[in-house]
């Protein structure tokens, strides 16, 4: 018999026992389902942060701050010029870059901007002025963009922004966007809640009103980290218009500023740039206030770096002068090894859904061989080898696998589309940049499917083993 | 599938079947049961054979052996000078496959299929395409005379329909060998002697049949020679109807 009748065959056995098929079938897909779901939403994660990692270029990109415990070191002007000398290193940022909205004319465009310092002045990316001029460092009120901002907008001249108004609008959020919101809780609190509470106030209750009132105050608390995001806006005058080229396309941000302009913008407690989190994370300053030290000296500067750089040597002589530095490249190869761990603790979870569901095709095969003993005695009869019914009863036990992991790809397609469509609308409506959670690229269909017709067909081994050694004399002799 | 060595024709000095020292033992418990004890029988090419003898005297085992479908514990079982005793599983099958027809008083037909699908079965294993084995299984089923019920499932036959579907199955194949394990058992007279007319035509189509039953006039009506078992050896070997 050929392959296309066996199928046919496993097919119509399966559909003769709706039931039991249903329930095995119903296994798998939940199996399948899940290790879809868990599989997407490793790739969805792990293709996130590879985006972001290729938006802000972090991976030549290495984050500075002063060692706490070297008392000498400052992040001056003087130290920014000697960190632009080291080899590999081709740019002195003072500072990560950051999201905004620009508003130019009539239109407004979301992109990124970026502080530049002083001694950044006179590098190769300024000698490509397309018009105007580069801003005096000390200067607030000027700004640099190049053309890629300028394509954003649609505008072909280069000359025609320049001496224009340019609006700026960043959204931070900021620890005391959360302070205030306790504050608010706690007013209203005393001036209503526990004045009116108090003639009523009773020994029992005294304590829920208190968990009341706490609980009240960290939800609010927390409430103002997630949701109250401060809105910084600012009006500065188009200097002038750098072209980018290919080669600082993605170097270069679209919006250029002074440092203080910058500042003022990007507070950098809660910047989206993961490297900037992730760096203050680790020096243990992610809700301090913003350090409000000498006006030349900074907190954090980012180093951009060539794709040759040697990082280590870098390391080493940034240490040797009391510099404390995060490598993008390191973190991101911790990263690679956790979303290959977790993706790896997320598919043993499913694994084990898979081997539940083989648990169930064993059973199921093992009762419709025990069913089907006089049908295999016949077929014996009738010349069949032990190979045939090996090969029949697998087939069937490889159809369960295949039905049921079709299924469960479309059915955990389905749910991580709902649930992604949820999140990001959650995400919008949060005011957070939406991330595709889930991504059901072509090797997750394959892996699902092999895995679900590799595991069928394992689970119908034993079982079809049986099939095939079975004495056709006992058999036919059964009423 | 290894190829069978060529059988030879009927015109040869050979005998279809020729048994030697046939012993079959089966053991139950410590016991050892002989259902067969050294057995010696002979079928001639284009020959007919009645097994007769009580219940539990080896008759089924007999058949068995002849259908390659058990294997014997001692002597020869030759097929057109070929030991099946010293076949491997692979070629017994590929004996039961081609040369062997077998029908048994139980059916034995596949509830779920059809009387197509369950003739059509008869030539599953002989790689035959599909196409050909419903052309030849829908014949078959004409010529036992059953055109009339070719997509009816079992359970929708008569006991005479069913065992001629059995026939029309173990036919369809044009075996060398008829086996049947008394096949009018479960049948009444009418229905017995419809199946009789069939098994004397397959006699005359050139196939050879051995026919375990306790029916001597069906014995009689359809084999040439007559062997009576009893606790597994022959009695009285002789000519049937004698
Ligand atoms: N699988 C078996 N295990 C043990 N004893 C068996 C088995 N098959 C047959 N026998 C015994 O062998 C003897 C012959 O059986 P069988 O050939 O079926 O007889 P018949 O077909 O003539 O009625 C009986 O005594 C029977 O009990
Ligand atoms: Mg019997």
């Amino acid at each position: 018999m050929s392959l296309i009748e066996l199928i046919r065959d496993a097919l119509f056995t399966l559909w003769r026992q709706k039931l039991r098929s249903s329930l095995t079938v119903g296994g798998v897909v939940v199996a399948i389902a899940a290790l879809v779901a868990l599989l997407s939403f490793a790739s969805g994660m792990s293709r996130s942060v590879e985006d972001q990692v290729e938006k802000f270029s972090l991976l030549q990109t290495m984050s500075v701050t002063v060692d706490d415990s070297d008392t000498t070191a400052v992040l001056d002007s003087l130290a920014l010029s000697w960190m632009a000398t080291l080899p590999g290193v081709m740019q002195v940022f003072p500072q990560s870059p950051f999201s905004v909205k620009v508003v130019l004319g009539a239109d407004t465009v979301s992109t990124e901007a970026q502080a530049i310092s002083p001694n950044s002045r006179g590098s190769i990316m300024y000698e490509h002025l397309q018009a105007g001029n580069i801003f005096e460092i000390d200067d607030t009120t000027q700004v640099l963009i190049t053309n890629r901002l300028l394509e954003r907008f649609d505008i072909e001249d280069p000359d025609s922004p320049v001496g224009q108004p340019i609006i700026l609008f960043s959204t931070q959020g900021h620890p005391d966007s959360g302070f205030a919101a306790i504050r608010d809780s706690i007013f209203a609190l005393s001036s209503f809640d526990l004045l009116n509470l108090l003639p009523f106030r009773q020994e029992e209750n005294a304590d829920s009103i208190a968990s009341s009132v706490l609980g009240r105050a960290a939800a609010v608390f927390f409430e103002g980290y997630m949701t109250r995001l401060d809105t910084v806006r600012d009006t500065l005058i188009v200097s002038g218009v750098v072209d980018v080229g290919d080669d600082w396309a993605d170097r270069l941000r679209p919006v250029i500023l002074p440092e203080r302009s910058a500042k003022f913008l990007d507070p950098g407690s809660f910047s989206q740039n993961p490297l900037s989190m992730m760096s203050a994370m680790q020096s243990g300053d992610l809700f301090s206030a913003v350090m409000q030290g000498s006006d030349d000296e900074v907190d954090r500067v980012t180093l951009e770096l060539s794709i040759e750089a040697n990082h280590e040597a870098l390391v080493d002589s940034l240490e040797a002068h009391g510099f404390e530095s995060s490598d993008f490249l390191e973190f991101y190869g911790e990263f690679r090894k956790m979303v290959l761990l977790f993706t790896a603790g997320m598919s043993f979870l499913g694994f084990i859904a898979l081997f539940i569901a083989a648990l169930g095709i064993v059973n199921t095969m093992v009762m419709s061989i025990l069913e089907r003993r006089r049908e295999i005695g016949v077929l014996k009869s009738l010349g069949a080898e032990d190979k045939d019914i090996r090969i029949l009863f697998l087939v069937e036990s490889a159809t369960i696998g295949l039905v049921g992991s079709l299924l469960g790809l479309l059915v955990g397609w389905l749910g991580t589309e709902v649930v992604g469509f949820a999140m990001r609308e959650y995400m919008n409506r949060q005011g957070i940049s939406d991330v595709d959670l889930f991504h059901l690229g072509p090797e997750v269909i394959l892996i699902s499917i092999g895995f679900g017709l590799i595991v069928s067909m394992v689970a119908g081994l034993y079982p079809a083993n049986r099939a095939a050694q079975l004495d056709p004399v006992v058999a036919l002799r059964e009423e | 599938m290894k190829p069978l060595p060529a059988i030879h024709t009927k015109h040869s000095e050979t005998p279809l079947v020729r048994v030697r020292n046939l012993v079959r033992t089966y053991r139950t418990g410590s016991r050892d049961v002989h259902a067969l004890y050294d057995l010696d029988a002979d079928l001639p090419q284009n020959g007919s054979l009645a097994l007769v003898g009580r219940s539990g005297s080896g008759k089924s085992t007999l058949l068995n052996l002849l259908a390659g479908l058990d294997r014997p514990s001692s002597g020869t079982i030759e097929v057109n000078g070929q030991n099946l005793a010293t076949f491997s599983r692979k070629e017994l099958a590929a004996y039961r496959a081609s040369e062997i027809g077998i029908i048994f008083q139980a059916f034995q037909l596949i509830p779920h299929r059809t009387a197509l699908q369950n003739v059509e079965l008869g030539l599953a294993f002989l790689g035959v395409d599909r196409a050909e084995r419903l052309a030849r299984a829908t014949a078959m089923l004409e010529r036992v005379g059953l055109g009339d019920r070719v997509h009816h499932k079992p359970d929708a036959l008569s006991g005479g329909e069913k065992q001629r579907v059995a026939i029309a199955r173990a036919l369809v194949k044009k075996p060398r060998l008829l086996l049947a394990d008394e096949p009018t058992g479960n049948l009444d007279r009418e229905n017995t002697s419809e199946i009789a007319d069939l098994l004397a035509s397959t006699r005359e189509s050139g196939i050879s049949l051995v026919l375990v039953t306790h029916d001597h006039e069906l014995a009689e009506a359809t084999c040439d020679s007559m062997l009576h078992l009893e606790y597994g050896r022959v009695v009285q070997p002789g000519k049937a109807g004698s």
